[in-house]
């Protein structure tokens, strides 16, 4: 037993660890970098389960209130303290939690200063804040037993607590009826995302019977759980009555919920063979249909692996409702789908841990359970595996053992962590693709000569026109393509011998390398130089000085020779761009800035050059884009199409978020 | 007397030659445009992208922005107010108000609010109808950089009644219906198309009603929930604790007579009705 | 190779040297901790505050122990010296500083660097074999006493090859794998070993004087033999 709070410890520890290097990491680098939200999924993890699900299953404890202190049962006493210690860590987790899923947790009071009533997480935020202030008043009067705090002041202060118990109780059951219900509300402004069978316009009823069963549901699956922990017995017969209610709740939450989708006549919906109907019925089973049946069974209330196991398909089940609601059956495109990353999902649970830590510390402290349920107390853990000899044995073997899994937990979050959150959000690279050549005709069009159209055209297949090869540029493959007439540009730059104009740089032993061998990313600077095969054909490790010759200080890119003092014939002589000052170093950068640099500069030079015969407007934009676009190319000749059709995926599925399509 | 202004955007005479996107950047000094985990595409609205020009079937271009609606759910969502609608119709951020919770992004019905992800001091981006220019007596950045008149800005009468004009005067041109005028209580910035413009928002089919109004439904009764939870609660345990107070005062009563009758019964041994200690205070079983 | 290699320079380094930096900050936090609990308890006795002190210094300031036992003092020094100036100021450390955390600090010449790397090695041997053939040090000594000076030779050695890589028979990829590997085995060790007296050293004269008063354990020996064993003392 002892040794099963020690291993449980053992591990909250590790995950306490790991939470501590995720804050860090979370404040110093901000969302993006450690979180999978987008701005199609604005709420996650953190607030499906954190906030949504936290503050539910912290229902236990106003339930529990309510039974023992307004409604007289008083053989529930025993379960008042751990239901009110638990849902005073649990809104406390939350409120927690709340300051990491915050972009500015800095400002988490500002809701006081600057109220906008209209808001539904006003009300739940001045009710979640009330409420855990009655909480902490509801609790404290077990903290103020403690032998320590016999105090004259302090026992005033006890006694003035216990007197106002009856109005703190019904002040928190008030507050848990608004901010349990509202949770639900906060997503009546969104009848256009979320998916009809969860919209209701009475969300909110919905919102509060399933908080008062889950808070049911809690307060057992939490008894087996410290029974297990701190080795007592439960009561088992006490419990089993907690899940007879909690059947007769869970019925009426699922007559509630069918009976308002049958009175809107979206109960077909759910009948239909869709994946939202599959979702629907899976959560409504789990969470209600199911363990309301169980518990309905006096067999299976009166074992406590029956009544354990319906209690914990309620609170799984009630998550999910809460996860439906806020992330599943809430609309995003489908081409950008949310799951949660392992850093969010790993602060959340080293939340949890911390709040169960707090909790054992305050059973092992004060008295949470009646006396007679008290384990021995904390054991004697082994010691350090270090060889540091303690100077304290005894009292020092816990803080050594648990400091030691913290330490570990920290360190290997931040092994594992990606470099995105390590470093700040990196910028997704996107892979250069070459173009494609196209047989072209060119012919006049409109008025302008020299224009081109594709061969594949029947309608423009003039006897005049001239064969033509055409370049389609669309180097992110997003369908939105450039038509580039190499063939016009030669001439004009001055034929066969004029391709160093433009194609500036040279693989080595190449000649005329396209844009994309070197620009190999679409936005960000790409390294050319292969350290590998320079290593491999310089002769391996005798190799280094011929280009690390610098001697002093250390081996870098930058102290090394330029690439150009061995690949003298790389750099084409006459080309419009050239080279940074300082020699190569094998950096190039993005593709976009690359051609656009390329192409503007020349365009602009001509236009200068000659001023009367060409256009201003040919340094513009509309120049080279929006001349040709995707869905012409699609419709001609057959290679042509598919070809785009393979790159590209529809222009309008690619676009900007559509989602209702 | 401020008066509504709007925007009236014409996807038939945008080119998509997006020089309103580049206006909008100068004018709110926004950066470069970078493929990232939260983006779409690099040309979807973005923080560092308040309007964008999205390419629909056959490549047209239609304008996205914010649609500064009369009755935005954004401004209802927000806990904090910083999101506000100007009499004028613009739909402004207070960026010192904020406290990042992102309500707006979910109430959205256009999708439109952005979130600056990358950053450990993230702010709310949205398009603010150049608001500190309407104040100067200027148009819209977009609206002045529009070369084809495809996008202009006055009062939202006169630009629903010049909408209503072309929709009807050329009605083999245009859809008849002004995207606009209805759409979730209508909005500051409208469309006339000859395109289905359902995809601007997260359904095709937008009712008439403003969404503020379907969270005030339910956020209305919060004081009637007070009320009755505070007085049922209350009641119940007024009744239950009188009840438990009687339920002792007779059992001591009981307890009294029937030490009564044993001082009575001269010597005889203990009664044979003795009363038990007073009942367990617990009314009905559960 | 290279494969391995990534994941020895990034996830590997990262977590040795995170545990070691915490680990450390552990030691000094728990010290300072246990340190107060046991000196509030022995605040009966006097402790020799200003002879803790000076020791505390000597120890710290080695050449003041150097006459002691001269050729063992100096060699000790040097290969400390070594170990802690060459892989702090080493040009090519600090130029990976600056490039992961933009830290940069100034760097001693490679040829420095180089005579101190082959110092190190030198005295490494030299100390372990000081522990080998000294019958008094050797009956002291544990496992670790003997396993650490070498694996502390190890990055060293492969550290003197990677820098002179004409000199260097193996595998250019594979010295380098055993000098990170090496190293962040290394770091692991710091905190759970005899090498956390690192950080540790300045705690020494006090824990000892206060382990002196307060005996570890004597609490619970006492209890022991009035048989209340668990019990608050």
């Amino acid at each position: 037993m002892t040794r099963r709070l020690t291993a449980v410890k053992t591990a909250l520890w590790l995950l306490a660890g790991v939470l501590g290097v995720l804050t860090a990491v979370r404040f110093l680098r901000g969302l993006g970098a450690t979180t999978a939200l987008t701005d199609t999924a604005p709420w996650g993890f953190w607030i499906a389960f954190d906030v949504m699900s936290g503050v539910a299953l912290a229902a236990g404890g106003f339930v529990v209130a309510a039974t023992v202190y307004v409604f007289g049962r008083e053989r529930y006493r025993a379960f008042a303290r751990p239901a009110i210690l638990t849902a005073f860590l649990g809104y406390a987790a939350v409120a927690v939690g709340l300051l990491y899923d915050l972009g500015l947790p800095w400002h988490i009071l500002n809701p006081v200063a600057h109220p906008q009533h209209h808001s539904v997480l006003f009300e739940v935020a001045m009710c979640v804040m009330l409420y855990l202030t009655v909480l902490f008043l509801e609790f404290s009067p077990v903290i103020l037993e403690h032998p320590r705090l016999q105090r004259p002041l302090l026992a005033r202060v006890h006694r003035a607590l216990q007197k106002v118990t009856i109005p703190l109780v019904i002040a928190g059951i008030v507050l848990s009826t608004l901010h349990q219900s509202s949770l639900g509300s906060l997503f009546l402004i969104a009848p256009y995302r979320l998916h009809p069978l969860w919209y209701s316009p009475y969300l909110w009823v919905l919102f509060f019977v399933s908080a008062v069963a889950l808070g049911l549901a809690m307060v057992m699956a939490e008894s087996f759980f410290s029974a297990w922990l701190f080795g007592h017995k439960p009561r088992r017969e006490l419990l089993g009555n907690l899940g007879r209610a909690a059947s007769v709740v869970l019925l009426l939450y699922a007559a509630l919920r069918l009976g308002d989708l049958a009175a809107r006549g979206k109960l077909d919906l759910a009948l239909q063979p869709t994946g939202h109907a599959a979702l629907f019925w899976f959560e409504l089973g789990v969470s209600a249909l199911l363990p309301a049946v169980l518990l309905q069974s006096g067999r299976v209330r009166a074992g406590s692996g029956g009544l354990f196991g319906s209690a914990a398909l309620i609170v799984l089940g009630m998550i999910g409702y809460r996860f439906d609601v806020c992330i599943v059956a809430f609309a995003r495109p489908e081409d950008m789908p949310y799951f949660p990353s392992w850093t969010e999902i790993a602060v959340s649970v080293g939340i949890v841990a911390a709040a169960m830590l707090v909790f054992i510390f305050f059973v092992e402290h004060l008295r949470v359970y009646p006396p007679e349920e008290h384990g021995p107390a904390e054991p004697r853990p082994r010691p350090d595996p270090g060889t540091v000899r303690p100077l304290l044995a005894g009292p020092a073997a816990a803080p050594r053992r648990y400091s030691l899994v913290a330490v570990l937990g920290a360190a290997l979050a931040v092994a594992l962590l990606p470099a995105g959150a390590l470093f700040g959000d990196q910028v997704a690279r996107t892979p250069v693709a070459g173009p494609r050549t196209l047989d072209a005709i060119r012919v006049a069009v409109d008025g302008r000569p020299d224009d081109l159209v594709l061969a594949a055209e029947p309608a423009r297949q003039a006897p005049d026109g001239m064969p033509a090869r055409a370049l389609l540029l669309d180097a992110d493959r997003d369908g939105r393509t450039v038509l580039f007439d190499h063939d016009a540009h030669v001439e004009r730059a001055g034929g066969e011998t004029s391709c160093g104009s433009c194609h500036h740089q040279n693989l080595p032993f190449d000649r005329a390398s396209s844009c994309g061998s070197c620009h190999a990313d679409m936005f960000l600077v790409s390294d050319t130089f292969r350290h590998e095969s320079h290593v491999g054909h310089l002769g391996g490790n005798a190799g280094c000085a011929r280009c690390h010759d610098g001697g002093e200080g250390a081996k870098t890119r930058e102290k090394a020779r330029a690439c150009d003092d061995c690949h003298s014939d790389m750099l084409v002589p006459g080309a419009v761009v050239r080279p940074r000052p300082g020699g190569l170093d094998g950096r190039a950068v993005g593709y976009m800035d690359a051609v656009h640099g390329l192409c503007v500069a020349c365009h602009e030079r001509e236009v200068a050059l000659r001023p009367g015969e060409l256009p201003a407007s040919l340094a513009d934009c509309g120049t080279c884009h929006g001349r040709e676009d995707p869905a012409r190319l699609r419709r001609l000749g057959p290679y042509a199409a598919a070809d785009v059709r393979r790159a590209a995926p529809p222009p309008g599925a690619a676009a900007v978020p559509g989602p209702s399509e | 007397m401020t008066v509504p202004k709007a925007i009236l955007n014409d996807t038939t005479r945008c080119t998509g030659c997006e020089k309103c996107v580049a206006a909008c950047k100068r004018e709110n000094g926004l950066g470069r445009d970078l493929p990232r985990r939260w983006k779409l595409c690099i040309d979807d609205l973005s923080s560092t992208r308040l309007t964008t020009i999205q390419r629909r079937e056959d490549g047209r271009p239609v304008r996205r922005m914010c649609l500064h609606c009369l009755e935005p759910a954004c401004v209802s969502a927000c806990i904090v107010g910083a999101l506000r609608k100007r009499p004028d119709g613009p739909v402004v951020y207070d960026r010192d108000r904020c406290m990042g919770c992102r309500y707006c992004m979910m109430a959205c019905p256009f999708g439109v609010p952005r979130y600056e992800w990358e950053e450990p001091v993230p702010y709310v981006k949205k398009c603010v109808l150049c608001h500190h220019r309407l104040d100067q007596g200027k148009v819209p950045a977009c609206v002045e950089a529009c070369p084809e008149k495809a996008t202009i800005f006055g009062d939202r009468d006169e630009l629903l009644a010049e909408a209503e004009r072309r929709v009807r005067g050329e009605p083999g041109r245009y859809r008849p219906d002004v995207f606009g005028r209805d759409e979730v209580g209508g909005t500051s910035v409208l469309y006339v198309s000859d395109l289905d413009l359902g995809f601007l928002a997260w359904k095709p089919e937008l009712g008439a009603e403003a969404l503020p109004d379907l969270t005030w439904a339910a956020l209305g009764k919060v004081p009637t929930i007070v009320l009755v939870m505070g007085g049922l609660m209350t009641g119940a345990w007024w009744l239950v604790g009188r009840r438990n107070k009687l339920a002792a005062e007779a059992a001591a009563a009981k307890e009294k007579e029937a030490a009564a009758a044993k001082e009575k019964g001269a010597g005889g041994g203990d009664p044979p009705s003795a009363a038990p200690p007073a009942a367990a205070p617990e009314g009905r079983k559960p | 190779m290279d494969a391995w290699l990534d994941w020895a320079r990034g996830p590997a380094f990262v977590f040795s040297f995170v545990f070691l930096l915490l680990g450390l900050l552990r030691h000094v936090a728990l010290t300072a901790w246990e340190v107060a609990h046991v000196w509030r308890r022995a605040g009966d006795r006097k402790l020799p505050l200003g002879k803790l002190l000076r020791a505390t210094l000597l120890w710290l300031v080695p050449f003041t122990r150097l006459r002691h036992r001269f050729w063992f003092g100096l060699t000790s020094l040097v290969f400390h010296v070594c170990i802690l100036v060459v892989p702090v100021f080493l040009a090519g450390h600090v130029a990976l500083w600056a490039r992961g955390l933009g830290l940069s600090w100034p760097a001693i010449p490679n040829a420095v660097a180089d005579a101190l790397t082959l110092l190190a090695v030198v005295t490494a041997v030299l100390l372990l074999g000081q522990r080998v053939f000294s019958r008094a040090t050797r009956s002291l000594s544990r496992v670790q006493d003997f396993a650490l000076p070498p694996l502390v030779a190890v990055p060293f050695a492969t550290g003197f090859l990677m820098m002179h890589p004409g000199w260097n028979p193996f595998d250019f990829q594979a010295t380098f794998f055993v000098h990170v590997m090496s190293a962040n085995l290394l770091f692991v060790l710091t905190p759970l070993t005899k090498l956390s007296h690192m950080i540790l050293m300045p705690s020494t004269q006090l824990v000892a004087e206060l382990a002196w008063h307060w005996p570890v354990d004597s609490g619970s020996a006492v209890g022991r033999a009035l048989g209340k064993e668990g019990e608050p003392v």
